[in-house]
């Protein structure tokens, strides 16, 4: 059985359609890079899976380990293992990192039946986890995204996948407006927690990404669909030869 | 007024003029305040500063005058809950407003040059005193100020002479007996930092019994010259109490006045807090937050009254409104003419939880200087989407989430008591109102 499996998604957005009949699998163990000009829907796709709302669902079907994921919560879904790495992690004043963590982690734990996790466990694990995005400790006292860097807030949101161990993680554009020092150490924290239990699916303008997390299959969006699939080769042609020879392909000249 | 209550309080009145109660202030004074209290009774809607606070229950509720102590059927453990430290603080216990010696908690061995206690006490101590008491006022003339001089008995005093700084706070609780009167209490506390002094004082009012009481108090503050006030009220109410209560605060030069005002579950909250500033480079920061739940209401206003250039005046205000509470915050700033170069900072923030919550903010400034800086801002929303969704997306439930955002709202002000045990007192309120689960604090 898939750990993923997307039929047929259409999504509009007030009235404007966005996704039109999307397929997609994702099997354990394996990691997807999603590619595709602006506007096609990659950030949609991210949004609808993660729960967001603002979206209406026309029609399709979205199987994450054999649930159906429309009929669950943000927090349910991300309790199952959903991940959502935000393009634009959301600053917020006065809930610290630690406190975010520990109640997310908590959380949890407590829809998996599992006691709360105690303080010092608690802190030796936030100190381990932090020190795979090469953050410092103090940055778990400071409050959420508050104040940070576009690096340091993409080091965050990786930090949190490596709290809450999911099945699945989305990356959302995790690459933009990162300098070459942040986006290796962020695909170097990628790269730490994949194993051939959990699923990746990267979502990117660029190439360069993927030099650093090498995907196990490539997909091009385009118009709302996956209209072509292929191995990492997929994201050289694309990064040498733009989009225009897809978008001729698909026209049909 | 009705006929009845205007007939009750003449005989009071009378009474109270065979009493102690002239020793406190001149007679003289005291019947001025009456006579015009009776020509103008209590404030009405009609007025501006009482336009958005229902006193309907003035006349619906027939009160009675607290006319003498009566602690003698109280005992220290029914006012354990409503103490900061057992031995952490100087206890001020005033019951219906009389001090209540038996249930306040001075200890004040080894601190030889202060002066905690009574009004009466310290007006028969020396009676030099008795020349501050009303002389804050002045200018204030509305009915509550005017009726509390008519009818008050007693209060805090507390002195702090030069250059002392007291370590302990002070903790001024006031209590309604309400097991079985209806009574309207009256208080006046009066406190004097002297020049280089430092203290920090919290009045707190809660009341026993479960008819209506009303609490009517006033507190005048002189911070002398290079002086450092913190002046904390917490306000946890709940029963039928309603409250009415002006702090008039006279700075001199380079004093520092602090002030939070923490409202949590209140009945009837009225706040009116005054500062005047009266000498160069002082520093006045009002700082509060109210959380407002089913039909509760607070009403903070306050003056930041810049007499003299140089100084700062700061003004942080939060409150999160929920059912069909409301809310009335009104922040003026005066500069007067002679105050170039004053700088004052105003905001008013909100979150209102409910449809039916309704707040009421107003900024008023009045500059009448040219030199200055002064800003102010209001807003009222609810909480904010995006960042519920993301504290949702890692697995926080929408209502801990919720709570967590306004709890970290209500944060920035609470991180700023300096008093550990009102810090902890009021963080815990806040997380068994909005239900936190205990791991997260």
């Amino acid at each position: 059985m898939s750990m993923l499996k997307i039929e047929n998604l259409s999504v509009n957005v007030a009235d404007k359609s966005i996704l039109r009949g999307l397929n997609l699998e994702v099997n354990a163990g394996e990691i997807h890079a999603i590619m595709g000009p602006n506007g096609t829907g990659k950030s949609t796709l991210a949004n609808v899976m993660a729960g967001r709302s603002g979206y209406d669902i026309l029609e399709g079907k979205i199987e994450f380990d054999g649930q159906n994921l429309m009929d669950m919560s943000p927090e349910e879904r991300s309790r199952s293992g959903l991940f959502l790495a935000f393009q634009y992690p959301v600053e917020i004043p006065g809930v610290s990192n630690a406190n975010f963590m520990k109640t997310a982690v908590n959380e949890t734990r407590k829809a998996r039946q599992l006691e709360p996790l105690d303080a010092m466990d608690f802190l030796t694990m936030m100190r381990e986890r932090a020190k795979l995005v090469e953050m410092e400790s103090s940055f778990l006292n400071r409050s959420v995204n508050e104040g940070f860097s576009g690096g340091e807030k993409k080091r965050n949101e990786i930090f949190q996948m490596a709290m809450l161990e999911p099945k699945l993680a989305v990356l959302d554009e995790t690459d933009s407006g990162l300098d070459i020092d942040a986006l290796k150490i962020v695909s170097n924290g990628v790269n730490i927690l994949r194993n051939e239990n959990n699923a990746f699916i990267v979502i990117t303008h660029y190439q360069r990404l993927l030099s650093y997390i090498v995907p196990d299959f490539v997909h091009v969006m385009f118009d709302g669909r996956i209209v072509k699939s292929g191995g990492k080769e997929l994201a050289i042609k694309l990064e040498e030869n733009g989009y225009d020879w897809i978008k001729q392909e698909i026209n049909g000249y | 007024m009705n006929k009845e209550f205007r007939k009750k309080a003449e005989q009071v009145f009378e009474n109270n003029a065979q009493l102690s109660h002239g020793k406190l202030i001149e007679e003289q004074l005291r019947a001025s305040a009456f006579q015009l209290f009776l020509e103008n009774g209590f404030p009405n809607k009609k007025q501006e500063d009482w336009k958005y606070t229902n006193l309907n229950f003035l006349n619906n509720i027939e009160f009675e005058f607290s006319e003498q102590l009566n602690d003698s059927d109280l005992e220290s453990k029914q006012i354990n809950d409503f103490l900061l430290s057992k031995n952490n603080e100087f206890l001020l216990v005033f019951v219906n407003g009389f001090f209540s010696k038996k249930l306040s908690n001075l200890h004040l061995d080894g601190y030889d040059n202060i002066i905690i206690g009574s009004l009466i006490d310290a007006v028969q101590f020396d009676k030099n005193y008795h020349n501050f008491l009303g002389s804050s006022l002045d200018k204030l003339n509305d009915g509550f100020t005017l009726f509390n001089t008519s009818f008050f008995r007693d209060g805090a005093f507390v002195y702090i002479p030069e250059n002392f700084i007291l370590d302990k706070p002070i903790h001024v609780l006031h209590i309604s007996d309400a097991r079985h009167n209806t009574f309207i209490s009256n208080q006046r506390n009066l406190i004097l930092a002297s020049n280089g002094a430092q203290v920090k004082i919290i009045e707190t009012s809660y009341q026993i019994g479960d008819k209506p009481s009303f609490y009517n108090t006033i507190t005048e503050i002189f911070a002398d010259t290079d002086s450092v006030v913190d002046y904390y009220k917490y306000q946890n109410e709940e029963k039928e109490l309603y409250y009415i209560g002006t702090t008039q605060i006279v700075q001199f030069a380079n004093s520092v006045l602090n002030s939070s005002t923490f409202t949590l579950r209140p009945h009837f909250v009225r706040n009116n807090l005054n500062s005047l500033i009266n000498g160069d480079y002082c520093e006045s920061n009002f700082k509060g937050f109210y959380f407002l739940n089913n039909n509760e209401f607070a009403d903070n206003h306050t003056l930041a009254d810049h007499a003299s250039p140089n100084s700062n005046s700061n003004e942080v205000y939060r409150g999160i409104i929920n059912d069909t509470a409301t809310a009335v915050f009104n922040g003026k700033i005066l500069v007067r003419p002679d105050a170039q170069k004053t700088n004052a900072y105003q905001s008013n923030k909100n979150i209102l939880l409910s449809d039916e919550a309704t707040l009421n903010t107003k900024p008023q400034l009045e500059i009448f200087a040219d030199d200055v800086k002064c800003s102010h801002g209001a807003t009222s929303g609810t909480i904010d989407e995006e960042s519920l969704f993301y504290l949702r997306s890692r697995g926080i439930s929408e209502a801990i989430a919720r709570s967590l955002l306004l709890s970290a709202f209500a944060d920035e002000l609470i991180n700023e008591i300096k008093i550990p045990e009102l810090k902890i007192k009021i963080k815990n309120q806040i997380s068994k109102s909005l239900n936190i689960p205990e791991f997260i604090v």
